[in-house]
């Protein structure tokens, strides 16, 4: 490569690196349609690559080759061969190979089925287990693995789109439809998730985590999750998320707190990350938030809080931090 | 002889002049003093320019109905307490101190019939510069420039006893020393704002969110001309006094018994999740946060005027809006439901 291409190249190859991680990626499948996105495009890069280079030799070879080298008749079988039958029954052969990958996987009734619904700038999330009440979240997707579940894709005010690069391809969320997306996560950890439509001020601080577990430890999560908050009445906290009307718009199941608007606050202290996978959950970030989600989120829905002394915002943050 | 005028010349000519302009400056013989007035032509320069300004800009920036007759109180109340120093009042001189300055504050007794109402609402909101004229010092809160314009307007015909009553005199009289004086002019000596529409309710009120609401008037957090000028010159001390003073006299039952509207008093308990409109209940309801008001008991047009106070204007997107908690909340409840849900609230209906 020569130096002046390599020069402008090398920024667009440094930005390639970003895709070098193990939580966030789509060649770090973790997921059953993102390892069958992973081997199309692997590949259709590879045949790709094979064709690209298949040609150039021929060019070559042809201003090479002495005029007179091949007959009429020789030209007009290479055309037909290499510009017609070969190339339609490559694309033939690719295009039923991939159609199917189109097709959304199987599902059965008795599958768990996890409602998540786009919000300015938050993920709002139902677990819907066979023949049991739903268990409402926020802003973390847990999946247990080996299992088909089915996602349920919705959007509360503008169209947000739902990607976790390494379990499936992306799926917009739509107000006013539900968009299914059925997906088998295969090997367990901690990944990454983004909303991947232009959403709003924040749309790039709107994120979360997606945790695949062993399907024993999810059913014993899931129960868990589904329990109300620890009683922690004493923690002085709780009085001032109740005397300071937080549970207007966040549930915390258990107390008071029974709002829906905002994100529910039942295990919010379970979750590794705070406002939508963009903070490490710490005492300081918690309360920051709580004074001014705006000056973290720029044009969050939630109001700020600044009349609450710092004391008041660091009780209330501890408090959240307790609910396990 | 001819003096030919070349670039040259001009230049020169324009030069000279101003460098004299400066030395004329420098040397301090201009005589900048108040008690040397202004020559006759000058005076009439400078006024005939001013009203030529105020006539201007009044036309083009002062909404058609620029007079509110309806809150005589807290004007009178402001105009006591911030303009009669200058201006005089019915019954009272100006100061010979504040006369003395160059120009002296005209006598609105006679100087108001010569402004329209959008002229004199132009005044009040901006002042006159190189007058001593201020502007008001909360230049959104035109509901209170409209008061005081009609206030103004109505200065020519005003009684000393009807200025006295309007002011309250009397019960700041009663009060005689008591730092309460300047409050009980407007808020009566009851905290319960003497019958008008623009003055809240403040007996019975919680005392933590009455000293918290002095404290952002006195540093211009919430804006008032009005409560500005008068939380300004008090200590912490007396601004907690104060709170707990009105806080302590018996709050006004609810105001009407209102027939409870289903929609509003949903709101009040539940909120419109679909606008993400949280309950009214979940800090205003008994119990919650002494920071935030009590409600019901207030007068409806108030607690109305309030929350429009706080909506938007049109188009502008919200991330450039205050974002404060009741400036947030307020802009999410539907035009059509401010009233139901004031009136619902003041007759304490949860």
């Amino acid at each position: 490569m020569s130096r002046p291409l390599f020069r402008s190249a090398a920024p667009a190859l440094f930005a390639c690196l970003a895709g070098c991680n193990m939580h966030q990626s789509t060649l770090a499948p973790f997921g059953r349609d993102a390892a069958d996105i992973r081997g199309m495009t692997l590949l259709l890069v590879g045949g790709a690559v094979v064709i690209f280079l298949g040609v150039a030799a021929l060019v070559v070879a042809a201003m090479r080759a002495p005029a007179g080298r091949l007959t009429h008749d020789g030209g007009m079988r290479l055309v037909l061969w290499a510009g017609g039958i070969v190339p339609t029954v490559v694309l033939g052969a690719l295009l039923v190979w991939t159609l199917p990958a189109m097709r959304p996987a199987p599902a059965t009734p008795a599958d768990l089925r996890v409602a998540l619904v786009g919000e300015q700038f938050w993920w709002r999330v139902a677990y819907r287990p066979p023949n049991r009440p739903p268990v409402v979240s926020a802003n973390e997707l847990r999946l247990p693995v080996g299992r088909t579940v089915v996602l349920e894709l919705g959007a509360g005010d503008v169209i947000h789109s739902f990607w976790v690069p390494g379990l499936a391809g992306k799926m917009d969320m739509i107000p006013g439809r539900t968009n299914r997306l059925v997906v088998r996560a295969d090997k367990a950890g901690r990944y990454r998730g983004v909303c991947a439509e232009f959403c709003g001020l924040s749309h790039a601080l709107m994120a979360f985590d997606v945790v695949a577990m062993p399907p024993a430890a999810f059913d014993a999560w899931l129960a868990a999750e589904a329990r109300p908050a620890a009683p922690v009445a004493s923690a002085p906290g709780a009085a001032l998320f109740t005397a300071n009307g937080c549970g207007g718009c966040h549930a915390v199941r258990g107390t008071a707190g029974t709002g829906s608007i905002g994100p529910d606050l039942t295990h919010f202290g379970a979750r590794a990350t705070l406002a939508a996978g963009i903070l490490p959950m710490t005492t300081a970030n918690v309360a920051r938030f709580v004074r001014d989600a705006g000056s973290v989120k720029p044009g969050a829905r939630m109001p700020a809080f600044r009349h609450l002394s710092p004391g008041d915002t660091q009780a209330i943050a501890r408090y959240l931090e307790s609910l396990k | 002889m001819t003096i030919r005028i070349t670039w040259g010349r001009a230049v020169a000519a324009f030069v000279t002049l101003a460098l004299a302009g400066l030395l004329f400056a420098w040397s301090g013989i201009f005589n900048i003093a108040a008690s040397s007035g202004h020559w006759p032509v000058t005076d009439w320069f400078l006024h005939w320019a001013m009203r030529n300004s105020v006539r201007t800009h009044a036309a083009f920036s002062v909404p058609k109905d620029a007079a509110d007759p309806t809150g005589m109180v807290s004007a009178a109340g402001h105009f006591d307490a911030s303009c009669a120093i200058c201006h005089g009042a019915p019954g009272r001189r100006p100061s010979p101190v504040m006369q003395a300055a160059t120009p002296p504050a005209p006598d609105l007794a006679v100087n108001a019939r010569e402004w329209s109402d959008r002229q004199i609402f132009w005044i009040l909101r901006h002042g006159v510069k190189y007058t001593g004229m201020p502007a008001w010092p909360a230049l959104d809160r035109t509901d209170e420039i409209g008061r005081m314009t009609a206030f103004v307007r109505a200065l020519p015909t005003m009684t000393q006893a009807r200025y006295e009553t309007l002011v309250g005199r009397a019960t700041m009289t009663a009060a005689r020393a008591d730092p309460i004086a300047a409050c009980v002019g407007c808020h009566g000596a009851d905290g319960r704002g003497r019958g008008q529409r623009d003055i809240p309710v403040i007996a019975g009120q919680n005392a933590a969110y009455l000293h918290a609401t002095l404290r952002a008037y006195a540093t211009g957090r919430r804006a008032s001309g009005v409560m500005a000028q008068a939380a300004a010159p008090l200590d912490d001390a007396t601004m907690r006094r104060l709170a707990d003073r009105f806080a302590a006299m018996p709050a006004s039952g609810p105001s009407r018994p209102a027939t409870p509207d289903a929609a509003a008093v949903r709101i009040i308990a539940d909120g419109l999740p679909d606008r993400q409109l949280p309950a009214c209940a979940s800090c205003h309801a008994p119990g919650r946060s002494p920071l935030y008001p009590k409600l019901a008991g207030q007068r409806a047009g108030y607690i109305a005027a309030r929350l429009r106070g706080w909506q938007a204007e049109e188009g502008t997107p919200d991330a450039r809006l205050p974002q404060d908690a009741m400036p947030a909340i307020a802009r999410r409840i539907p035009e059509d439901m401010i009233d139901p849900l004031a009136r619902t609230l003041a007759a304490g209906m949860r």
